[in-house]
């Protein structure tokens, strides 16, 4: 995408703990303490930019646990350059959200 | 207590989603409803509500996205300079098509069908060579038949009547009959007339055109032969010939071919048209296709123009010249001419960039030369004066387009030439003598902006564009997202 700048911190802060491994809109509320109105359509938008994208899990696994199957974010190629810009902006986003290896399921 | 409030959050999620567009909404329903399934299993009631609530928002913002996607899509789609000549492509093979389509017109763009059509010509008295009415008297023609061979090889007369045609059991028909002498056929040289106008006796012989045949005929194959009643008298079908076989002034649907001694039964000063053949003598030069004839008469001369069959067949491109022509003397009232101020700038309007500009400002000119010229001729067939409704057509129809092509092309990027958006209003009318006033309009891939003053001043007079320096290019998106969003 290359609109590095652009993100402002809001938008930011949500790649940066899907990049960090909360992979689904409730894990990212309960990560950044922000409201579902904000979280859902923001996670829309940098899907729509093509920073992140979404995998529903197979039905199988979620069959198999006795739950609805969720909606899966990761982040892109363009999302993760974008993403190493915004933390020269916003530096204190890799403070708030440390990267962690294991995605929070 | 707690299934009803689930019971209650469901609700909520499906009047939420009724906000959300058709074709989103099932993909958006599953999302939450996955979700809040997950929310309400951890959390107490009302952190479940504050969630679900998130869901009308998310839903507002959905359909607000799409909108404005849907916006974009469709001017995105606009834009492009391709699509433009595209666009203008289309309409100029289809104008093309369906003048192929239509008898009268496909007259026009076929080759004459008449052998050697440059010596076969039309004569008429001096000034109405293209008049669509008769100004030869029977007299005149009779006199020439026998004073101007050493001008006509041959020479015909025909006249157009409105007449019943008796096509038996009682059924009459009224058609345009061409009441021509019977020598017509062998001076038009043409397959359709010849093989098809057979005498089999001595009756007149009536030959049809294929319009007529089909539509008060029913197309019968025995067609041929068979005797109607028409002028008052009986006359043999001799054959059917294709509608665009003729080429000579005045419309009709029959052709009734009489001998000398019948047309000499109409008064000496019927009106009818003169078609000859010219001495091959008179016609050595290959460009000339008109030929003026003096003829002396009791108190004087009377002029007489030989207007070649083949210049008749270019009066429709002739009469589309005249009123092009009038089309661009018009413009300037309609639309200013110039395109606007660009300053030189050798970063981005390199000698390509401008050729291309200009290429393709040539290239809609090019296209909607055929696009009007076809479509005019189209229109024009649907009435009965076409020569009237062609000029009128084609000079309101040049017209729209030329200054279309203008505006068009004025509300372009000089360097990626797509159409340029988010138009502002910049200024304030009562501070013209401090400041400019008028529209601003911007390049999305961010190569500049177009200033187009609301009220042209002497130091303002025409739009300007103002080109950005690569500095800019942060705050827009790159050009292929720009583009297409």
């Amino acid at each position: 995408m290359g609109a590095e700048a652009k993100l402002s911190h809001t938008a930011a802060l949500i790649l940066r703990a899907i990049s960090a491994g909360y992979i689904y809109g409730f894990s990212v509320m309960e990560m950044t303490g922000l409201p579902s109105g904000t979280v859902y359509p923001a996670m829309r938008r940098l899907e729509r930019d093509g920073l992140i994208q979404s995998k529903w899990e197979a039905e199988t696994i979620a069959t198999a646990e006795q739950r609805p199957p969720r909606k899966y974010y990761k982040v892109t190629r363009a999302g993760k350059t974008t993403l190493e810009a915004s933390l020269k902006r916003y530096p204190l986003l890799e403070k708030m959200i440390p990267q962690s290896e294991e995605e929070h399921v | 207590m707690k299934r009803l409030l689930i019971y209650a959050h469901m609700l909520a999620l499906h009047g939420a989603s009724r906000i959300v567009p058709e074709e989103e909404r099932r993909e958006w329903l599953k999302e939450w409803k996955s979700e809040l399934w997950h929310v309400a299993s951890l959390h107490t009631g009302e952190k479940t509500t504050a969630f679900v609530a998130g869901a009308f928002r998310d839903a507002y913002v959905l359909r607000a996205d799409l909108r404005v996607a849907r916006v974009r899509r469709s001017h995105a789609f606009g834009s492009s300079p391709l699509l433009c000549l595209l666009f203008l492509l289309v309409a100029a093979l289809t104008s093309i098509g369906i003048a192929f389509l239509l008898p009268g017109t496909r007259a026009a763009l076929l080759p004459s069908p008449y052998r050697d059509a440059r010596t076969l010509v039309v004569v008429s008295r001096d000034g109405t060579a293209h008049s669509l009415q008769p100004s030869v008297s029977l007299d005149e023609f009779r006199y020439w038949q026998r004073s101007a061979q050493h001008v006509f090889s041959d020479l015909a007369f025909y006249q157009i009547v409105r007449r019943q045609l008796h096509i038996g059991h009682g059924a009459a028909v009224e058609l345009s009959i061409a009441r021509a002498t019977e020598n017509l056929p062998d001076l038009l040289q043409t397959p359709s007339f010849t093989a098809s106008t057979r005498s089999t006796n001595d009756m007149p012989r009536l030959i049809l055109s294929e319009s007529a045949w089909r539509s008060y005929f029913h197309a019968d194959p025995h067609v041929v032969g068979r005797v109607v009643f028409v002028l008052g008298e009986k006359a043999s079908i001799a054959g059917v010939v294709r509608s665009d076989a003729w080429r000579l002034p005045g419309k009709a649907d029959a052709w009734l071919l009489e001998s000398e001694a019948h047309i000499g039964m109409l008064p000496s000063q019927a009106m009818g048209f003169v078609v000859a053949r010219m001495q091959p003598s008179l016609t050595h030069d290959p460009a000339e296709d008109r030929w003026h004839m003096t003829v002396p008469l009791a108190g004087g001369v009377d002029g007489f123009e030989c207007v070649s069959v083949r210049h008749f067949a270019r009066d429709p491109f002739v009469f589309f010249a005249f009123a092009a022509l009038l089309a661009l003397l018009a413009l300037p009232a309609t639309t200013s001419l110039p395109l606007g101020e660009y300053p030189y700038n050798p970063q981005q309007q390199s000698l390509s960039l401008r050729l291309r500009r200009w290429l393709f400002l040539t290239a809609k000119l090019v296209l909607i030369v055929p696009v009007a010229c076809f479509a005019s001729l189209d229109v024009a067939q649907l009435f009965s004066d076409v020569q009237s409704v062609q000029l009128m057509v084609t000079f309101v129809a040049m017209l729209a387009a030329l200054r279309w092509v203008l505006r068009d092309q004025r509300r372009r990027c000089p360097v990626c030439l797509q159409l340029l958006r988010n138009p502002v209003h910049v200024g304030q009318p009562s501070r013209n003598f401090l400041a400019w006033n008028g529209t601003e309009l911007i390049c999305v891939v961010g190569h500049g902006f177009l200033h187009v003053p609301e009220m042209p001043t002497s130091w303002f007079s025409t739009q300007r564009w103002l080109y950005l320096d690569a500095s800019w290019r942060v705050i827009f998106r790159p050009p292929e997202v720009a583009r297409t969003t």
